[in-house]
């Protein structure tokens, strides 16, 4: 689909079919002038206060508190624990002094997995079992490599990830054992950002196959793979709303980077936020009607809590 | 208690301006440290009073930034789209918003190459002209210049404002300092913060003196000895001189001025954003103002911090196109573009030299981790002020960004260049006996 902001004429159509589709986009771009301005009204919560650079939030424990990454000296990245309710805020990991990045939770709180820097540029996976207390991992491969963006299935059965080999970035799926490898998503180019719809049947991803960065979404097997998003920018980090009909993703379509949502079929796309510098890292609250994201604002980095609106054009 | 070795001018932790400051003027001036010496006088007035090296340690990808391929094949041209600039027929990837808007302000050269892929040596070719095997190292071109100029009343004459000595996990830069004109040349070093805390390496060993204790001469001294039988005699001396220096500064009102970036605006330092690479630049403008002959101002060393402990800077070996979109550019983005737009409207750029540069560029064919490796055939750099004519491309690379299709530019090029816009012509080098066989990047001048 095609941002309404930016309607681009197709050569190959016919006069009359341009001018009906002008007018469709131009219907467009008047649903979402609402649906943005709305965004534009909605309240955002500042929740952090340190300015230090922050990736990767997730929310945990029902969306009263939040797992995020904070650059918490020049050496390393360290997970975070946000207590919402009273604003406290704790190491995941109290004595970790490696860098560790990209958290994600099973829906039903008994496994966690983050990645966990072991050298130059080498980094493993680690899945960790809260009920039994275990720990399992993938390794680094030898020389600089690295999983990335790991997210599990609604059933807490197995973990999809993204990792590069053969000159390109697949998508992959094991067992919370760190076992049983399946090749979900192979193409050429960087696939990334993969995680599952809440049914568990489709997964999200982001693409280069076709040149940038965009939107993908394919049966929960790889199969039957559908571009949601084509413009020449860079369309990253989608994640399904809570009911899965609702996809928020990071795009510089209008020059900057900002917070976007969309159907999942890329209908109904609209501009959650209108900030002059960076907004990046959509999660959603488990209510489905909100988003925490990191943004930069004055040059400081923190995360802030942003309303979603319900209209959908 | 608060340490000598640094001090924190950040005010958005709600601490006010400052130990530091306190600090020098409980100095005693007496002290012998204190008398600045006089500059030497320049026989003409140089294009450029001051140099601002902007230093990309760990090699940006030049096709992902100032020298997209979008026609290449896939393997090669990465997934950035490419956007217009204020140059017509220039186009750089969309990463870049905001140095595209402005590249009437600077000339971009798209053919350097260099002779050396590893970090450690082709820092030393970027910032020398040299090898540095079989040695000895060659002098910075900052040592040069900082020769050249003699000392200065108010400040070293080549400060380096960073994270310390650039390296690698494995060593140091050798290039980093004044090589064949001594150590008396090496760079003054500067820490700065993400939140724009200034740390001075130099006087590291002082740290746990108190304001109490640095008025008290005999305490001082005490510590002074102990801290000598603590370091190796070889040393002593070059500790000697730095300290002497970093307190010649502290004790020097302009000198401490150049170093706090708490007399800026809020607006100003935001506009920097809150990154050592943010901050860091906001110091170096500083020091242009100050009139420091050189600076070089390197990339923040750990803005991703996936190697422990390490300079990793532009260093994409693994999730190239990722980092690149998460904080390299970002970070650059938004920084540069305010340094050369406050160095422009304070009159500034006039009279400083401004080169954006690094060690080398990155492959042009994408790597089997799906990122880019080291490339030194074919890389790209930025040239702003001293009166160079802006708004240029000078060179080509092929259409693969493998090779320059023209004329190729080389470190020691770039030295020699930088020497001659600062005042330092074919004769003065030869009696320096620096920078030799080197020649000057016509097309710029």
């Amino acid at each position: 689909m095609r941002s309404p902001q930016t309607p681009i004429k197709d050569p190959t159509r016919t006069l009359p079919q341009q001018h009906t589709a002008i007018k469709l986009q131009w219907l467009g771009l008047f649903y979402c002038l609402i649906a943005t301005c709305s965004a534009r009204a909605a309240d955002s919560v500042r929740l952090t206060h340190d300015s230090l650079f922050k990736r990767d939030p997730v929310f945990i424990a029902r969306g009263e508190e939040l797992v995020y990454v904070v650059l918490d000296r020049p050496e390393q990245l360290r997970l975070m624990r946000l207590n919402l309710v009273d604003r406290t805020v704790h190491p995941l990991h109290k004595d970790e002094m490696r860098s560790e990045l990209e958290p994600a939770f099973s829906s039903d709180g008994r496994y966690y997995v983050f990645l966990q820097n072991r050298g130059a540029a080498s980094v493993a996976m680690v899945i960790r079992d809260l009920q039994t207390n275990e720990y399992a991992e993938i390794p680094p491969a030898p020389g600089f490599a690295g999983m990335r963006s790991p997210a599990f299935s609604p059933d807490a059965k197995r973990l999809i990830y993204s990792f590069a080999e053969h000159g390109r970035q697949q998508i992959y799926s094991v067992n919370t054992k760190g076992k049983d490898p399946k090749t979900l998503i192979d193409s050429t180019g960087i696939n990334n950002w993969p995680s599952y719809s809440p049914d568990g049947q489709r997964i999200l991803f982001g693409s280069t196959r076709h040149g940038n960065f965009d939107i993908y979404v394919a049966n929960r097997d790889g199969s039957n793979i559908c571009r949601v998003t084509n413009l020449p920018c860079q369309d990253i980090r989608p994640r399904f709303s809570p009911n899965g009909k609702r996809i928020a993703f990071t795009s510089n379509r209008d020059g900057n980077y900002e917070i976007y949502v969309m159907n999942v079929d890329g209908t109904g796309l609209f501009r959650l936020t209108e900030n002059p510098e960076k907004d990046d890292y959509p999660a959603w609250h488990p209510d489905g009607k909100r988003l925490v994201i990191v943004s930069e604002r004055t040059g400081r980095q923190d995360l802030y809590l942003v309303q979603v609106p319900t209209y959908v054009p | 208690m608060f340490d000598i070795g640094d001090f924190r001018a950040s005010t958005c932790a709600g601490l006010t301006r400052r130990s530091f400051l306190k600090i020098g003027a409980s100095l005693p001036l007496a002290w012998g440290l204190a008398d600045p010496v006089r500059s030497a006088v320049v026989a003409e007035t140089p294009r450029a009073k001051t140099v601002l090296l902007v230093w990309l340690w760990g090699a940006p990808s030049h096709l992902d930034t100032f020298d997209p391929k979008p026609n290449a094949p896939a393997e090669y041209r990465g997934p950035f789209s490419t956007i217009g600039t204020r140059t017509p027929g220039v186009r750089f990837t969309d990463l870049l918003p905001r140095l595209a808007a402005r590249s009437d302000q600077y000339t971009l050269i798209r053919s350097h190459v260099s002779s050396q892929p590893g970090h450690p040596d082709g820092g030393t070719v970027a910032l020398t002209g040299f090898h540095e095997k079989p040695g000895p190292v060659q002098p910075n071109f900052g040592a040069i210049v900082a020769k050249h100029r003699g000392p200065q009343a108010n400040l070293s004459p080549f400060v380096s404002v960073g994270r310390g000595i650039i390296r690698d996990s494995a060593r140091i830069v050798e290039g980093y300092g004044g090589g064949t004109l001594g150590k008396a040349y090496d760079p003054f070093l500067v820490n700065c913060a993400e939140d724009g805390a200034v740390d001075l390496p130099a006087l590291k060993l002082l740290r746990d003196l108190t304001p109490d204790r640095i008025s008290d001469r005999k305490s001082l001294l005490g510590r002074i000895d102990e801290v000598r039988r603590q370091i190796d005699r070889a040393k002593i001396e070059d500790w000697a001189r730095q300290y002497q220096r970093a307190y010649g500064m502290l004790t020097n009102p302009r000198a401490r001025d150049a170093f706090d970036l708490t007399r800026e605006s809020q607006a100003t330092r935001d506009a920097y954003g809150y990154t050592t690479f943010g901050q860091s630049a906001l110091m170096a403008r500083r020091l242009v103002e100050a009139q420091v002959p050189y600076i070089q101002l390197n990339w923040s060393e750990t803005v991703e911090s996936i190697t422990p402990n390490c300079d990793f800077g532009w260093d994409t070996h693994l999730w190239n196109f990722e980092l690149l979109v998460d904080r390299h550019c970002p970070i650059l983005d938004r920084t540069l573009p305010v340094l050369l737009d406050e160095l422009r409207e304070r009159g500034l750029l006039d009279t400083t030299l401004v080169v954006v540069i690094s060690e080398f560029g990155r492959t042009p064919k994408i790597n089997i981790r799906a990122a880019r490796d080291h490339w030194p055939q074919c890389y790209f750099s930025l040239w702003a002020g001293a009166g160079i004519e802006p708004g240029r491309t000078i060179g080509e690379s092929d259409r693969l960004g493998e090779h320059p299709m023209t004329k190729p530019f080389t470190p020691l090029m770039v030295g020699t260049t930088i020497a001659e816009l600062a005042g330092i012509n074919a004769q003065a080098r030869s009696e320096m006996n620096v920078l030799e066989g080197g020649q000057v990047i016509e097309e710029l001048l």
